[in-house]
């Protein structure tokens, strides 16, 4: 036996490093610095699938702390103009001017007030966020087994409130930018950070302990079903307070700055306001009076605490409460003769009812983050701009459906969480299952845009099929989303995670918003025909994503392996993305700043095919990719590539006569000059020779030849024309489409990528000759 | 019933499964045997299709356990190890929804699932979340999940490991009583009593390897030794092997 006993400060400390350990670990997981090298014989762990996110994740945090000191600074200012009454507050100017003049000058009283307000405010933020995003209804990881240790109770609770306040990202990120600002003002220069973060440290000791009686009184007293629900209940209301606190840098109006006018003298003598004096015009007395003030508030804390657990860390049964609660209105048969949906979709729905978490999150938390933002902001008034820009209407209504997707559709996997097992016993797919997932999300997420849609349908004066049109569009756009967002949540989430920070991948998560981004600006922007465009190539995104989720799906439960390699739509559109990108750089490059000539032009889309098509094949080489589109391969290529053409050929010809015949066909000099100029070479070079190589690999051999993996011929045929059509200028899509028709079909006969090139060369020779000779 | 050609399965460069060639006839209780860490799991899981086999197949009933995953699961029958249900549904509309899934309509899923849960004395629990089930109930849920369709061939993962001695009698004679009426059951474990009591053939295997199979006389001859189970076991798991 050891007689030796640990001190309760190394018992804390031992703790407080435990726990940052963990951190570091769970982090490192997810950031992978370093891979351990495995030894011969012992297991590799599952290092297999994850890869170094950690550059995305650094930039993100960058970005955080950016904007949110950012705010920070504005809300400084805006206090400062709006408390002082401070005159020269307008223009980029005069507000240089302000911020320069406050430097080092001790704040007023009412700026000490309303900052205090701010930073009360985030620190209710660092308690109440932690408390939301944890899991309160699994029991805890660790009190239990750390009362079996030879320390303390008391040396054990002082452990957790130290951790806990040292381990609180979220509560750091919250203070710190708005401290650290502070702190500059009062004259710290660049030490700023220095003082805020070791007065930050103080006020989230505080934070962890309020954490601490909060959750262990909770856990106590509540079963776990009302636990789960007061959770969702904390997750929303933690939200209010950093409304509030951002609205502060975000305008000048809100309601709160009323509050911060109001704030009474004494509140400068809270802790938060203490901090802000200290930040502000540093003092021993100062000082003294904020550590003991925190110091009697840990103490009242410590002595709650106690009398919390005096009969024990665990609460009466966890269990009991289960057992008797339910019993009453339990439906012990199903009764209701009608039903909805499938069995899939049932379930879903009945989860959504029970889980209020879930619920908030899914279905209510859009419509509070719309209203604070509203409301916080001061600008009610916006909501009648909703009716005069239609553009801003279907934005709105595209963000509240997808935002509810992103809570639901992308979490569908994670949702399943450890008992994804089931999904794979019965006899049915589990694409189906996500299928019929979609399905239903895409209905649910729709019910706010169309009340919102409805409602100002009603409103506007009379009938406008503009804005129907782009009604439609949105509404359009949030059925592709909940398969885009299912299809995306398969690759974000880790269904073998045991750590709740590691089941989402937030680097998918950035995808989404970022996609949803672009559909919101196709949407508010742009011609018609631009936005049906975008409308298409979100179809075959969403298609693209599905097959590689669907790809995805037999390895999911797999710690180490991925699927093999196979050509996919989704390696057509990104090869189609680089394809056209590079192009519009070279010729950018070649030009310099004159105008480009055909030359150029030649020069960047052979270049810039030539580049797709060596790194594309590089790529499928490395990763020896199956499916691979063969140009020789296959049989009559000759045949179906005649055929093609003549059919492309004979329907593009007729719709250049019909042009001309309405006077609508484009000007092209160069095809009339006279003789067989240089550029006349480059032209023919150009559209017979360089045009189906590059073109016909891209859109035959891999998005066709991908779509036609899970799509039915004429499916993938038609798609992968309406690709080739809309990336072509307006004037010529429509021949365009029947081009890639005519080839897609020759492909699809012969096998054979030989033939669509020789279709496509054929088409492109037969109009550049009829506008040669025929059509003047 | 049950053929394994050739399977295997590498976690990177760990081989969990060397390749693997057995057959399990219609009827057969067949007792996969080894110590933790052997490869039952993973070879479970294979079979439900959960993970994708590095080489080789597994066929039930003719019908490829990866590529005709759908059709397997109509006439299989699946206990993990650890079952774990989901939150915030109760153990009847658990089972209700499994059968369900395999295609009852809702009056007959309702009428098995009070049947199963009769059977399994679940009456009282069904009615709880079944989060909240001790492991020996959340076995019994999980095996009457995996008996709701009446399946042909069921594929058991330790179903008593972590049961108290009454349960797991229960569940012993339950899969006897199973087996008598025709169903072919393939249980892993590491409970060798069980494995006497229950197994017509064993397959026994080891640090991913098949080490023996045969009926238990069969495996005694091969080692020329007349110890128990437990010693033939030991024989055959040795570290050094």
């Amino acid at each position: 036996m050891n007689t030796a006993h640990v001190t309760p400060l190394r018992a804390i400390w031992l703790l407080t490093r435990l726990r940052l350990q963990r951190m570091l670990n769970v982090g490192g997981a997810r950031f992978a610095f370093k891979r351990k090298k495995n030894h011969e014989k012992s297991r590799p762990a599952t290092a297999g699938k994850r890869r170094g996110m950690w550059l995305v994740s650094a930039l993100v945090l960058a970005a955080m702390l950016f904007s949110f000191g950012n705010i920070a600074h504005q809300s400084v200012l805006n206090l400062h103009c709006g408390l002082d009454a401070i005159t020269s507050c307008h223009g980029q100017d005069g507000m240089d001017a302000v911020a320069a003049q406050l430097t080092g000058t001790p704040f007023s009283d009412a700026l000490l007030a309303g900052l205090s307000l701010q930073l009360c405010l985030l620190w209710l933020v660092s308690v109440l966020l932690p408390l939301g995003a944890g899991d309160l209804a699994k029991p805890d990881w660790d009190l239990e087994w750390l009362v079996t240790l030879p320390t303390s109770k008391t040396t054990l609770l002082w452990a957790r409130v130290f951790e806990r306040s040292v381990a609180n990202p979220v509560g750091l990120i919250a203070l710190l930018p708005s401290t650290t600002v502070i702190a500059w003002y009062g004259g710290y220069g660049w030490l700023a950070p220095l003082p805020a973060l070791a007065l930050s440290l103080l006020l989230l000791l505080a934070a962890a302990m309020l954490r601490t009686l909060v959750d262990t009184g909770l856990r106590l007293k509540l079963s776990p079903s009302s636990l789960g629900n007061l959770q969702a209940l904390i997750s929303i209301v933690g939200i209010v307070p950093m409304y509030i606190a951002m609205s502060f840098g975000m305008s000048r109006q809100g309601f709160a700055f009323g509050w911060a006018a109001d704030m009474p003298a004494w509140s400068s003598w809270t802790p938060p306001g203490l901090v802000i004096q200290l930040l502000n015009r540093p003092s021993v007395a100062l000082a003294a009076t904020l550590l003991v003030q925190v110091a009697v508030l840990l103490w009242l804390g410590m002595l709650i605490l106690r009398r919390q657990l005096r009969d024990g860390v665990v609460g009466s049964g966890q269990r009991a409460s289960m057992r008797t609660a339910p019993k009453a209105n339990a439906p012990a048969q199903p009764s209701s003769r009608w039903q909805i949906g499938t069995v899939i979709q049932r379930r879903e729905l009945s989860l959504l009812k029970r889980d209020r978490n879930f619920f908030v999150q899914t279905l209510l938390l859009p419509l509070v983050i719309l209203g604070s933002q509203v409301v916080f902001t001061g600008r009610l008034h916006d909501v009648h701009k909703l009716l005069e820009s239609p553009a801003l209407l279907v934005s709105t209504g595209f963000f509240l459906g997808t935002y509810t997707l992103m809570m639901s559709a992308f979490q569908t996997l994670n949702k399943e969480g450890g008992s994804l097992w089931m999904l794979y016993t019965f006899p049915v797919s589990v694409e189906q299952a996500l299928k019929e997932k979609a399905q239903l999300w895409a209905v649910l997420s729709m019910v706010y845009p169309l009340i919102l849609f409805g409602a100002a349908l009603l409103f506007i004066p009379q009938w406008r099929w503009d804005i129907a049109g782009l009604m439609l569009l949105a509404l359009a756009g949030i059925a592709l989303y909940s398969v885009i967002a299912v299809a995306l949540g398969v690759f974000a989430s880790d269904p073998l995670a045991t750590e709740v920070q590691a089941k989402m991948r937030p680097t998918y998560l950035y995808l989404y918003m970022l996609l949803t981004g672009l559909y919101i600006g196709a949407l508010s922007a742009g011609s018609l025909v631009q936005r049906l465009v975008f409308l298409m190539l979100t179809v075959a995104l969403a298609l693209a994503l599905w097959q590689k989720a669907r790809d995805q799906i037999p390895y999911l439960l797999d710690p180490a392996a991925s699927p093999p390699a196979r050509v996919s739509a989704s390696d057509g559109l990104m090869a189609a993305m680089l394809f056209f990108v590079a192009q519009v750089l070279i010729l950018l490059l070649l030009k310099g700043k004159g105008s480009a000539t055909l030359l150029h032009i030649a020069l960047a889309f052979g270049a810039a095919g030539g580049l797709t098509y060596v790194l594309v094949r590089l790529l499928y080489w490395r990763s020896k990719t199956a499916g691979v589109p063969r140009i020789l391969n296959g049989k009559q290529a000759l045949r179906w590539g005649g055929i093609g053409a003549g059919l492309a050929a004979v329907c593009g010809i007729a719709y250049l006569f019909a042009l001309q015949a309405n006077g609508q066909l484009p000007a092209a000099p160069l095809l009339h000059t006279a003789g067989w100029s240089r550029d006349w070479l480059w032209l023919i070079g150009l559209t017979v020779l360089a045009a189906p190589l590059c073109e016909e690999f891209i859109f035959r051999g891999l998005i066709q030849g991908g779509l036609r993996r899970s799509l039915p011929a004429w499916q993938a045929i038609t798609i992968s024309a309406a690709i080739f059509a809309i990336v072509h200028p307006p004037a010529s899509m429509l021949p365009v489409f029947v081009l890639g028709l005519c080839t897609g079909y020759a492909y699809q006969r012969s096998g054979s990528l030989l033939a669509p090139m020789l279709a496509h060369a054929g088409y492109n020779a037969a109009i550049l000759l009829c506008q040669r000779f025929w059509i003047t | 019933m049950i053929a394994f050609e050739g399977l295997s399965k590498q976690y990177g460069s760990f081989e969990a499964l060397k390749p693997l060639s057995l057959q399990v006839g219609k009827g057969e209780v067949f007792g996969f045997l080894g110590p933790n860490g052997a490869g039952k799991t993973t070879t479970i899981r294979m079979m439900m299709g959960i993970l994708v086999p590095s080489a080789g197949r597994v066929l039930i009933d003719g019908l490829d356990c990866h590529r005709d995953g759908a059709a397997v699961k109509r006439k299989v029958g699946y206990l993990p190890d650890n079952p774990i249900f989901y939150d915030y549904l109760r153990g009847r509309e658990i089972l209700q929804f499994v059968a369900e899934m395999h295609g009852y309509p809702r009056a007959e899923a309702a009428q098995r699932t009070a049947r199963l849960l009769r059977e399994f004395s679940l009456d009282e629990a069904g009615d709880d979340f079944a989060v909240n089930y001790s492991l020996g109930m959340k076995k019994k849920l999980g095996l009457a999940c995996a008996l709701i369709h009446d399946p042909a061939v069921l594929i058991l993962d330790e179903p008593i490991n972590g049961l108290d001695p009454r349960a797991s009698r229960e569940v012993q004679e339950r899969l006897l009583r199973i087996a008598a009426a025709g169903t072919t059951i393939f249980v892993s474990t590491h409970l060798l009593d069980m494995a006497e009591k229950l197994c017509s053939r064993v397959a026994i295997i080891h640090q991913g390897a098949l080490a023996a199979t045969g009926s238990l006389d069969d495996i005694r001859q091969q080692l020329a030794s007349e110890g128990s189970l437990e010693e033939l076991f030991l024989q055959l798991t040795e570290p050094a092997a």
